[in-house]
């Protein structure tokens, strides 16, 4: 017995990696207090333009925290982000707009349901989930540049149907009069009211995420990342553990992406672009991947980049340009100094 | 029929032009290992000074072409010194060069669109004179692209067999062995980043000619390069030309069986397909995986 039992500890390693404080640098009271703070603040106050930032900024939590389960936990560098973000926010437009008198879109649109808001987001979260599984068989079968490359053409292909394929979902016209959520008869129409709504879906969602990533799978994924061949030895299926990485990632921006469409109510594919994929990257790389902190950081930056540019004064045409240069020189630079990204905790790769 | 004869010629001289552009791209990612980003902005970048030397400098086109190939490589060559030797000096991993080569190719594209703005930027010229041949028409342009592109493409590879040249193949399989028997590395891979910069401006001042540019035109070239080079495979540097042919003829077909809207997304499958089915190209060579 007591020959046994030793071995199914894990190894000092790992424990500290997996349930203790070097990941955890904010105690989880605090956390809910903010966000308590947040909630009676925002239901005081009303704010348009903050609540307007932390709905963009939830979003692209969602997207980040999801990538990094597979870029920065995997150490699989996944340039198809954005298509199923893309996937979830169309996914979420077809399942809620409703073929009726009014709708000459909804008739040049292969299908239109006009479901309810909630099994409209379950539809968007599976469907994005079962893109994400197929993308994963493929794309599995490649490691290192070659896996970034097989991404990137999903990413081009989806983007290419949807752009495309004018019978599907309008292509670049796009769609608009997406219906805002409605819960128990209660419509959200401003933006303070939908981060309301939002605040609670995302903190669940990352916060599950957080314990996915702290779980025996999570540790499997690293595992995987620091060496694959090691950890196939050990007895980690490693091309399984990734697929279901990349489906649980897929399905978590999809709902990002239905979140996207009920906010802003217009879509079209060019807010899913490969540029959009680069961005998420670029995001995760920014704040640091494989750990809890890193995405919450590089969204912070990303989101408010643009709109402390704004505060600068520079006129809109050149503005533009100047925070790309500015994003493009901490790409680089970061790769440089800091390759792990800003609160990361090891670059992806070897 | 005739129409397809057509789209065949167009495809083989625009295979010509992504050849070029895919020795260039090959001729880096294989010698130096660097999934080189930066090579599309520097392909619009070269475009543009080719461009500026003609309407504005009123330089001929011959001495402007010059001009632009030995400004692009001079690009390159810095970008070599400045940018990729530090990242390989630090033994930083090749994706966090990529990601990083992907940043300069940002700030590059971005700095273009403010000094040379948004719009396509082409040089004025009359209706230029066509030659028929059967049922395929060319343009004299069209046939100045192949013939330039065809003898560029020949010079390199007899350029690549010289005996001095051979380091610059063998870099890519073992870079310590390079520096072992007593060459420079920095100096050799600086060459490489010079020569191929120095290609891909021959096609970008011949497509500028022809059809015009945008300073965002970059990503897509470089990945009709990238496409080509794994598609071809990487290890073989004729794999490279097949790949590129083949990128440009598909894509010639696939205008003419269903639109120009989905070449991009027939030139992502074909990668994606031979990719599965021969991971090191279609005529790469074939390696265990313990070689690496």
């Amino acid at each position: 017995m007591s020959l046994i039992e030793p071995s199914k500890e894990l190894p000092p390693q790992a424990v500290r990696h997996s349930a203790q404080s070097p990941d955890d640098p904010v105690p989880a009271w605090m956390l809910w207090g903010l966000l308590l703070l947040l909630i009676v603040l925002l239901y005081a106050w009303r704010p348009t333009y903050v609540s307007h930032l932390l709905v963009m900024f939830g979003i692209y939590l969602l997207l980040s925290t999801s990538l990094n389960l597979v870029t920065g936990f995997g150490g699989l560098m996944s340039f198809s982000h954005a298509a199923f973000y893309g996937i979830g926010a169309y996914a979420y437009a077809v399942a809620r707009l409703q073929a009726g008198p009014s709708g000459d879109q909804a008739e040049s649109i292969i299908w239109a349901a006009g479901w309810p808001f909630v099994p409209a987001i379950l539809f968007a979260m599976a469907v994005g989930a079962l893109f994400g599984w197929l993308v994963s068989l493929v794309t599995l079968r490649f490691r290192g540049d070659y896996f970034v490359f097989a991404t990137l053409g999903i990413q081009m292909i989806i983007f290419s149907v949807l752009y495309n394929w004018v019978e599907l979902v309008r292509g670049p016209y796009g769609l608009y009069g997406i219906p805002r959520p409605d819960l128990f008869g209660w419509s959200l129409r401003d933006s303070w009211q939908y981060l309301l709504m939002l605040v609670p879906v995302v903190t669940t969602v990352v916060g599950a995420l957080w314990i996915v990533y702290r779980s025996e799978f999570g540790l499997k994924l690293k595992a995987m990342r620091e060496d694959e061949r090691a950890a196939m030895s050990t007895g980690i299926a490693t091309n399984r553990m990734a697929g279901l990485a990349m489906t649980i990632a897929a399905g978590v921006a999809a709902l990002a992406g239905a979140s996207y469409a009920s906010y802003v109510t217009y879509i079209d594919p060019t807010s899913f672009s490969l540029s959009e994929s680069i961005f998420l990257v670029a995001l995760l790389m920014l704040g640091g991947a494989g750990n809890l902190t890193g995405p919450v950081v590089g969204t912070l930056i990303m989101v408010a980049l643009p709109e402390a540019m704004r505060f600068v004064g520079l006129p809109d045409a050149v503005a533009a340009n100047v925070r790309e240069i500015i994003y493009g020189g901490l790409l680089a630079g970061l790769m440089f100094w800091r390759p792990q990204g800003i609160a990361g905790e090891r670059f992806v790769g070897t | 029929m005739n129409l397809l004869l057509q789209l065949l010629a167009n495809g083989i001289v625009n295979g010509a032009m992504f050849a070029l552009l895919a020795i260039g791209f090959g001729l880096v990612y294989r010698s130096l290992r660097v999934f080189h980003v930066a090579y599309g902005a520097c392909f619009v970048l070269s475009a543009f000074v080719y461009y500026l030397l003609v309407t504005c400098g009123g330089w001929p086109w011959w001495l402007a072409g010059l001009g632009s190939i030995a400004t692009s490589a001079a690009i390159g060559t810095l970008m070599e010194a400045g940018f990729y030797w530090p990242f390989y000096r630090r033994r930083i991993s090749s994706e966090a060069v990529l990601v990083a080569s992907l940043g300069l190719a940002i700030m590059l594209e971005n700095v273009m669109a403010l000094l040379f703005g948004n719009e396509v930027a082409a040089i004025p010229r009359g209706l230029s004179q066509s030659v028929t041949l059967g049922p395929v028409r060319l343009t004299m342009i069209q046939i100045a692209q192949f013939a330039i592109c065809t003898s560029v493409a020949s010079a390199v590879f007899l350029l690549l067999r010289l005996p001095s040249f051979k380091i610059v193949l063998g870099m890519g399989e073992n870079t310590e062995l390079v520096q072992t028997l007593g060459h420079s590395l920095p100096r050799y891979r600086m060459l490489v980043l010079g020569l191929a910069s120095g290609i891909a401006a021959v096609p970008a001042c011949l497509v500028m000619t022809d059809v015009g540019m945008d300073v965002h035109a970059g990503m897509s070239y470089l990945l009709i390069a990238a496409v080509a080079v794994l598609a071809g495979g990487v290890a073989r540097a004729p794999g490279w030309l097949l790949g590129a042919y083949l990128v440009a003829v598909l894509q010639s077909v696939v205008i003419w069986k269903f639109s120009a809207k989905w070449t991009g997304l027939v030139a992502f499958a074909l990668l994606l397909a031979i990719l599965l089915f021969r991971r090191e190209g279609l005529v790469g060579l074939h390696k265990r995986k313990e070689e690496g």
